[in-house]
């Protein structure tokens, strides 16, 4: 009956994305993702950020459509300037890159683009299929959870963000935290009485999460594109046939599915996004080949899990944020203020409040991966010439798109400025090399965290023992304990290992 | 106008710029301060937070945690940058794999410049939508023009493309938000 239950909804969400008031929103976010994609400098999560204005007219439906489309078509776009410019499109590609650009110089660029949209197909459709078969269950499980449990799951996610993304631990929970800072100012979550706002009326509305997303992403990536200089490469490879052989499905089968079954998991990790999916996929594949020497020389077997591993992370990072309303990813961010936006509060309720909203973002993340595949193999001869476009060309305009998206939200300048300045300090970060995925995820979680932690605590007179009582919140507790302490584990394990070694 | 050493103030503002060419190091000096200026006036502004007796908390406690804890974090960012040498950084993170020709690289003051007068002309255009009230469509047609000009690097090519690129997106943005969407402009 369950079982039923889901298909059924599916059936509904899927026939809902194929209606004509649904399906040419579908229709221009793949074409706008994959082109987006394709040009170095711009990245899928930016286009999301400065597509949400657009998204205010529209239903809840037509705009998670619309953006989880531009998000399915922007990391595969990102496969086209990889493999023929050497310079990947997103973040996401940079593994295609090693092996994509050699086969094409080495005079099969069809085949590199054909390997990696199969690959980023296959991809997608294995991550969709765990993100019907885990987020249902897991938001079932969670509608069972109290404020102690979610203030410990918020926490875990914190943690899991600095422990498990690039780079410094150090700099990774710094930048979280501060996103959880810049997110505390304004109302308080619990009386309702303004603090942290210096006195200044403006600052009793809190910062708005859509200025403080593109500022701290779309702003600070558009100064850095300012700042490097255009010394792309003119793309010099013909495209005359994107090539798919009928056996690759056999041959690179087993590649396949555990490249995308990385990414899914991968994906599902707060904050953790396509670029760590792809790597690990890769390396992975490298390890486990007969063939390693090949990698980075053109290997099939290296596209297929980069663009395998990468486009997985869509459908896995979209697990947390449906089933318990906690973003996979920068863009999974946008699209849970798109949520919040249109009125719709993300996590375990959704299933019972929003139940065809919820089937709608699965149906679409199917459709918009076949409409992808047959994008990418039918136009991409002619998408790929969009990678030839400096991108300096189009900051000015995508300047004034932030400016107008953060103004439209609430009608005040107060806004733009806030933008500005996040802008800075995103620019200053990704200097620093602090990392902006946790700033992001902390920015958003944060409010929530809080209000369930005040919530939990005023419910026990301001006990922390009953958190002992909750055996979900204390394994999160514990594990996001050991997630904090790991690295500095690994580090001294390290040390010592090096010491006894030298001596 | 004011000189400072003989110089212009612009020229000198921009030679203390020199932001790429800024290591990393100087940048975590710069991003460390930052934080620890936000986490400072964070702290301030909780001990004066409202406090309620039905609430456990209070509402400055939270704030007052996170600044804390960013301080302890600034203090081990620098021991890490300045005693340990920094974090370490993939291969896949510091663009190595991308080779552009030499030929087609622009000198890096260039960009410099470029990027700080289209930063002084955002920030002009923002300033004049916000406290002189000059139209949106005029405002924005400014903007646009005079940033692509920047970027072309003032040559004479691509003008007329210029205009009508900054008319479209001017009078497009303006019609599509105010007709369309219904949402009122700066």
């Amino acid at each position: 009956m369950e079982i039923l239950g889901i298909v059924n909804g599916l059936a509904g969400g899927i026939w809902h994305v194929l209606t004509p008031e649904t399906i040419p929103y579908l229709l221009v976010g793949v074409f706008l993702g994959i082109t987006v994609g394709a040009i170095p400098g711009l990245t899928g999560s930016m286009l999301i950020a400065l597509s949400l204005p657009a998204t205010f007219f529209l239903t809840p439906e037509q705009a998670m459509v619309l953006l989880v489309s531009e998000y399915v078509g922007s990391i595969s776009g990102g496969l086209i300037s990889a493999t023929l410019l050497r310079m990947p499109g997103t973040p996401a590609s940079v593994m295609t890159t090693l092996d994509g650009y050699p086969m094409a110089k080495g005079g099969q660029p069809g085949r590199a683009l054909g390997l990696g949209t199969l690959s980023s197909f296959v991809g997608g459709l294995v991550s969709w299929v765990f993100l019907v078969l885990l987020a249902i269950p897991l938001a079932a499980a969670a509608v069972h959870f109290g404020p102690w449990e979610f203030f410990a799951l918020v926490l875990l996610a914190l943690v899991l963000i600095s422990a498990v993304g690039e780079g410094s631990v150090i700099r990774a929970l710094l930048s979280g935290l501060l996103g959880v800072l810049l997110a505390l100012p304004g109302e308080d979550p619990s009386v309702g009485m303004p603090r942290l706002t210096l006195g200044l009326p403006s600052f009793e509305g809190g910062f708005a999460l859509l200025p403080v997303l593109v500022g701290v992403y779309a702003i600070s990536q558009i100064i850095g594109d300012m700042l490097n200089a255009d010394s792309r490469p003119k793309n010099k490879f013909e495209v005359n046939k994107v090539a798919i052989k009928l056996n690759d499905m056999v041959k690179h089968g087993s590649n396949l599915l555990r490249s995308s079954v990385i990414g899914t998991f991968v994906g599902i990790l707060p904050g953790v996004g396509a670029n760590i999916g792809s790597v690990l996929s890769y390396l992975v594949a490298k390890t486990m080949s007969k063939t390693p020497e090949k990698f980075g020389k053109g290997a099939e077997e290296g596209i297929i899990a980069a663009e395998a591993g990468n486009n997985a992370t869509v459908g896995g990072a979209l697990i947390p944020l449906i089933s318990l309303g906690i973003p996979g990813s920068i863009a999974d961010a946008f699209l849970m203020g798109a949520m919040i936006i249109h009125g719709i509060t993300p996590g375990p309720l959704l299933f019972t409040n929003n139940t065809e909203l919820v089937y709608v973002i699965m149906g679409a993340t199917l459709i918009a991966n076949i409409v992808m595949f047959i994008m990418m193999m039918g136009l991409i001869r002619y998408i790929r010439r969009v990678a030839d476009i400096p991108v300096y060309q189009l900051l000015p305009p995508i300047l004034i798109f932030c400016v107008v998206g953060s103004f439209a939200l609430g009608n005040r300048m107060f806004d733009v400025w806030v933008m500005v300045a996040c802008g800075f300090l995103g620019f200053l970060m990704e200097r620093a090399k602090v990392p902006l995925a946790p700033f992001v995820i902390g920015f958003v979680l944060a409010p929530i965290a809080e209000a369930k932690l005040r919530t939990a605590l005023q419910i026990s007179g301001g006990s922390y023992m009953p958190i002992f009582d909750r055996p979900i919140a204390v394994i999160l507790v514990v594990c996001s304990i050991i997630l904090l302490f790991m690295p500095a584990w690994g580090y001294f394990k390290r040390r010592r290992n090096g010491t006894s070694s030298s001596s | 106008m004011v000189t400072v050493t003989g110089h212009c103030p612009i020229l000198l503002f921009l030679k203390l710029l020199k932001v790429a060419r800024m290591t990393r190091t100087r940048w975590t000096l710069v991003i460390g301060l930052v934080v620890c200026l936000l986490a400072g006036i964070s702290i301030q502004q909780a001990g004066i937070a409202p406090n309620i007796a039905f609430d456990v908390l209070g509402s400055g406690t939270v704030p007052m945690f996170v600044a804390v804890i960013l301080l302890v974090l600034v203090a081990l960012m620098f021991i890490e940058e300045f005693v340990f040498g920094g974090p370490r950084i993939e291969f896949y993170e510091e663009g190595e794999i991308v080779e552009p020709s030499s030929d087609q690289v622009e000198p890096r003051w260039n960009a410099n410049f470029r990027t700080f007068l289209i930063l002084v002309v955002f920030i002009a255009y923002l300033f004049a939508l916000d406290f002189l009230s000059v139209p949106f469509w005029a405002a924005t047609f400014i903007a646009t023009y005079i940033s692509s000009r920047i970027l072309e690097g003032g040559l004479g090519r691509g003008r007329i493309t210029s205009l009508v690129v900054a008319a479209v997106i001017a009078g497009g943005i303006d019609i599509i938000f105010t007709n369309f969407l219904l949402i009122d402009l700066p």
